[in-house]
């Protein structure tokens, strides 16, 4: 749903006493306002929570956070008509709009997941009539029961006996799996992100060859794919971005321009951008280098130094890309990419090229696919550099160049994104084993703690998936701890079918 | 709409089974049909539509009573349930098929569940794709980004390769253009490179996690291992906390650039490589891509960036000196902007007065003197008050001073076009008048006439004098009348010679009471000494002072002297208010009232005449 397509449901009699939004909050955008409201209330869900399972109800830190926990659903009421909290694909959604999570929101949003799931709740409701006693009543009687399979209808009795009407709890059902079976083939995640990603090299191989011979930009297809990477990235993008950490496939020219584009799109998502704006950022760094389509093969494949006049027309390719995307009917649809594809070398201070005669602004979609680009451009072998740059330390270019050659803002969110150990990274751990990377830990303080695929010693197969937040029973200490990064050429690991379906 | 109801009966294409089920769904069909046409037409709060809506909403409910998912299978022009056809239409423009298929959905799946918000949601979605202009976002993207939770599709690949839809991404030959490479060969741009960036695997880079641990041993050196996480975990969180502030910033850049005309911006960033003149390569790149851009933009025809457009290069010309290549160049995206059968087309869009009537007649305004024949035009289609000031404003904006010149040019056959003409005239005031005033004075509508009239009232100088006069003999009394009130205004010799030769003449009994009273009132506002002489010897020769007969006369000598400032009038005045008539003496003598006033203070008085009455 959109800003200003938000049409709650029809409100009953005291719902509407409760809706009439202050002036302040009609200013909002109903999107954003959902997300920053739904973010306070989790995170004073989350505060109300923990209080009250250490003191009494008479407290006043517990007084003080239930009160702001009704009022941060009473405003959602009083704007949007309704306040809902739901659990779906691992996220949560405040009025079915799903709620960013980031590395400062991370503890509360995963704590909450956990605690419904636990007691089988997908979703709550609530109502305006909302009382603090009530939602005090709740808690107490909700962290009183345990994980249990019968742990719903349990809560269900205890809510009855004790009188709670404002505040509906939903049970977790498989319609929500059953509904995204439907909805986007996407029982594993897995193929999904798979197919996505050869579909998207194969459409990109094609577009070239359709450049070469004379063809204009299929921009539809285009914007199908990453309508459906958006979709991938908001659920789980450890696939996607496994995979732009193989850097072997024959086709890595198409190849580069999906990593630039699902690296682009991870930024956007931890920059908290809208899947539509998640969207037309994957279609433009698409697109960033289709320009190199028109520099000759002997200087883009070179594999010596350019000579000064080469090096001047493999600049060109910016222009060459505006040129070539200017050709596409729907130009209004591609305006994003001709940015990109022209100001991608433009520098955060304004170097590189090309040099405008005068000042100009640079976009946002060029600054996060600037990173990506660089990232990826690093990090692959390339015909003038063979031996490729590893992610840890292309990662620490990126954050040294931050202000220089890049936003500071986006360098960080890009590392933050990432991780210091990449999806794909071949790591040593203090145990001896040897692991993958498969998936990062939103949280900042654990970016040193990624969920690590151990590979069996024997037979190089792959062993078990170990969260290295894990501590040991009774200890401080975490379980395991990485050493060192591995470059993967030389931990001899075969990374395909880490990510790469069959 | 056509549908299948009839062409396929369910009792001849399905099995026993599912005939029921069929039925079902061909009424979904039929009830999503009517409601998205009753969308088209009726208010959101029509009754009518609220009751399309019920019965879609019935439908769908019936249906789930059986089954969980609706899966409709999209085809070119039909949409079928368990390959069975369930609606059918081949007209593009109102198959509800097709505007799936066109771009590439190949399947709509509904799940039982589905909130009334949602359906009326994705109807809204189909409704509005009637209506989708070419900028719009198209339905894929609508439904994708409307999260729909129990309403899905698919996209078919295939479908998206097809030759159908409108042409827009389907992979097809490109003409020869100006955006060919054949002619490149010696492209060297000389963009000064101040940036780049090569970075071999064996440079000296630290790896971040190398960084961080060293940040990390500083920050804690004697610390056992627990401190050291504790530290690392805090050097983490600081090296990549990002303020709120900053990224607010970078949300509000993209709302900023969002809420722009991006492709201005890009034209506006991207014109200013046409200064490269050291580059003559890039240099014809960059026009021949802002010459697209021209090319599209008249395309499109969207008004906002048409406006958008033009001011661009307008501002882009006026700014700099640039070179004559580049300003001819320029000038000629001017030309084409500007271009008579664009504005024709764009004036004829105008039916009455809108939103989009507005924005095409700012857009006329900007184009300037080439709108004036199309503008001129369009008062011809146009109905309504509002509309027609409007165009007259406008034409009235662009033409200045030589208003005259253009309402000449039109051929009066209607009475709104000779308002128009009239009104644009007052509006500019031009010297002199038109000759289509001196034409209009003539026109059958007595309206139009009280309205030239009106208009020349106002007007200073004698070249209106003869023009009134000629109204003066106009068979219509109300023009007559008309044509005394604006001569009222024009104090020359020579009105007052036509008025008291009028009042004072033969044929002046013949005239109706008002109309002789209507005289005598503009004589008294014109009239001197000589006047008052004139009327008290038209008493005095007809005998009518000091006796009570012909009042008529005697009121009309006093409603030209209650107006006429002088001693002579005042001392008339007298004489009648001694009349032995008390009539005739009630009048005079608020009329002495009266002109004393205006004697002691003509100023405040001005225009004050008859207040008496």
């Amino acid at each position: 749903m959109t800003d200003g397509e938000r049409k709650p449901d029809a409100p009953s009699t005291a719902t509407q006493q409760a809706a009439r939004p202050q002036d302040d909050e009609k200013q909002l955008g109903g999107e954003s306002f959902i997300k920053e409201a739904g973010s306070a209330l989790i995170h004073s869900f989350f505060t109300a929570s923990k209080t009250i399972q250490l003191y009494e109800l008479n407290n006043e830190a517990v007084k003080r956070s239930l009160s702001e926990f009704v009022e941060a659903t009473k405003r959602i009421i009083r704007n949007e008509g309704k306040a809902s909290l739901r659990i779906s694909a691992e996220f949560l959604y405040i009025n079915d709009v799903r709620i960013p999570m980031d590395s400062q929101t991370a503890g509360p949003y995963l704590y909450l997941i956990e605690e419904m799931k636990k007691r089988g709740v997908e979703a709550f409701e609530f109502h305006p009539d909302l009382e603090v006693e009530e939602v005090g009543s709740f808690l107490k009687t909700f962290f009183e029961i345990d994980e249990a399979e019968d742990a719903f209808e349990e809560l269900q009795d205890r809510m009855r006996q004790s009188s709670i009407r404002n505040l509906d709890a939903m049970p977790w059902i498989e319609r929500e799996r059953r509904l995204t079976d439907a909805k986007q083939e996407r029982k594993d995640i897995r193929s999904e992100s798979n197919m996505i990603f050869f579909r998207t090299v194969h459409l990109m191989r094609g577009i070239l060859q359709a450049i070469e011979e004379k063809h204009v930009i299929q921009v539809k297809k285009a914007k199908r794919l990453t309508q459906q990477m958006t979709d991938i990235i908001q659920t789980d993008e450890s696939i996607l971005v496994g995979l732009t950490s193989i850097k072997d496939f024959d086709e890595y020219t198409y190849a580069h321009s999906v990593n630039v584009c699902i690296l682009s799109m991870l930024t956007g998502d931890r920059l908290k951008l809208y899947k539509q704006e998640l969207a037309r950022l994957g279609l433009a760094a698409l697109f960033h280098d289709i320009g190199k389509v028109h520099i000759p093969s002997s200087i883009v494949y070179s594999t010596t130094t350019l000579s000064e006049s080469d090096w001047e027309l493999m600049k060109y390719h910016t222009f060459f890309g505006v040129v070539e995307l200017a050709r596409v009917k729907a130009l209004n649809e591609i305006v994003d990419a001709m940015f990109v594809a022209l100001q991608h070398h433009v520098h955060y201070d304004m170097n590189g090229y090309p040099q405008k005669p005068e000042g100009w602004e640079l976009r946002l979609f060029t600054k996060i696919v600037t990173v990506a680009d660089y990232y990826d451009a690093m990090t692959s072998s390339r015909s003038y550099r063979k031996v490729p740059v590893t992610p840890d330390k292309a990662l620490r270019f990126i954050m040294e160049k931050s202000g220089k050659i890049f936003d500071p803002v986006i360098a960080k969110t890009f590392v933050q994104a990432m991780g210091i150990y990449p999806i794909g990274t071949v790591v040593e751990l203090d145990t001896g084993e040897r692991g993958v990377v498969v998936k990062q830990n939103p949280q900042s303080r654990y970016i040193h703690r990624p969920s690590v695929q151990i590979i069996d010693p024997g037979t190089e197969e792959k062993g078990p998936l170990v969260n290295l937040t894990e501590r040991a029973d009774g200890e401080c200490r975490y379980r395991r701890s990485i050493l060192r990064a591995l470059y993967d050429l030389d931990a001899g690991v075969d990374k395909h079918s880490y990510f790469i379906t069959e | 709409m056509s549908e299948t109801e009839g062409k396929h009966p369910p009792a001849e294409i399905a099995d026993e089974e599912s005939a029921p089920d069929l039925q079902k769904v061909m009424t979904v069909m039929k009830c999503l049909t009517k409601y998205v046409a009753g969308m088209k037409i009726y208010a959101k709060n029509n009754p009518t539509l609220a009751k399309f809506a019920g019965e879609f909403r019935d439908a769908m409910q019936e249906f789930f009573e059986d089954e969980d998912e609706l899966v409709l299978s999209i085809e070119q022009f039909a949409v079928k349930w368990q390959d069975e056809i369930v609606y059918e239409n081949e007209k593009r423009d109102e198959s509800l098929a097709f505007i799936f298929f066109r771009d590439g959905i190949g399947e709509v799946t509904l799940t039982k569940g589905v909130t009334e918000e949602e359906l009326d949601r994705f109807v809204e979605i189909i409704k509005q794709e009637f209506h989708s202009t070419a900028d719009e976002e198209d339905i894929v993207t609508k439904l994708w980004k409307t999260d729909f939770r129990f309403i899905a599709y698919r996209v078919l690949e295939e479908y998206l390769s097809g030759e159908y839809g409108d042409g827009e991404g389907q992979e097809h030959e490109r003409k020869p253009s100006r955006l060919d490479f054949d002619d490149h060969e010696e492209s060297r741009p000389s963009l000064e490179d101040r940036g780049r960036v090569i970075v071999e695997p064996d440079d000296p880079i630290q790896s971040i996690d190398g960084y961080m641990r060293s940040l990390a041993q500083k920050e804690c050196q004697s610390g056992d291992e627990v401190e050291k996480e504790a530290a690392f975990q805090r050097i983490a969180e600081d090296l990549l906390k990002v303020a709120e502030e900053d990224l607010n910033d970078r949300h509000e850049q993209l709302r900023f650039e969002k809420g722009s005309e991006s492709l201005m911006d890009f034209m506006d960033a991207f014109l200013s490589f046409t200064l490269l003149s050291h580059n003559p390569a890039a240099v014809r790149d960059v026009t021949n891509v802002t010459e697209r851009f021209v090319d599209y933009v008249l395309e499109e025809r969207r008004l906002k960036t048409l406006a958008g457009t033009l001011a661009l290069i307008r501002e882009f010309m006026g700014g700099q000196s640039i070179p004559d290549d580049i300003a001819s160049l320029c000038r000629s995206f001017e030309d084409r902007l500007c271009d008579d059968a664009l504005l024709s087309d764009l004036a004829h869009e105008i039916k009455e007065w809108n939103k989009k009537s507005n924005d095409i007649v700012e857009y006329l305004l900007m184009a300037g003197q080439k709108s004036l024949t199309p503008l001129c035009e369009v008062l011809r289609q146009v109905e309504g008050q509002k509309v027609h000031r409007e165009i007259c404003n406008a034409i009235v904006t662009i033409a200045g001073k030589n208003i005259a010149a253009i309402v000449d040019r039109f051929e009066v056959d209607s009475a709104a076009i000779a308002f128009d003409i009239i009104y644009m005239l007052s509006m500019a005031n031009p010297e002199g008048v038109s000759p289509k005033i001196r034409e209009l004075i003539h026109y059958p509508d007595s309206l139009v006439k009280a309205e030239v009239i009106e208009y020349l009232g106002g007007l200073e100088g004698e070249e209106v004098i003869p023009i009134l006069f000629e109204a003066l003999e106009d068979p219509e009394k109300t023009i007559r009348l008309k044509a005394l009130e604006a001569l009222e205004r024009i104090k020359s010799p020579s009105v007052l010679d036509k008025i008291s030769m009028i009042a004072f003449g033969k044929e002046f009994t013949q005239k109706s009471m008002d109309e002789q009273e209507a005289v005598f009132k503009t004589l008294g506002r014109l009239g001197n000494e000589e006047t008052v002489d004139r009327i008290g010897k038209m008493l005095e020769k007809r005998h009518l002072l000091h006796f009570s007969k012909n009042r008529g006369n005697k009121y009309l000598a006093i409603h030209a002297l209650e107006n006429i400032c002088t001693d002579s009038s005042q001392k008339l005045l007298e004489k009648l208010s001694k009349d032995s008539s008390s009539q005739v003496r009630g009048r005079a003598y608020r009329a002495r009232k009266h002109l004393r006033k205006l004697m002691e203070n003509p100023q405040d008085n001005a225009g004050k005449a008859d207040s008496h009455d």
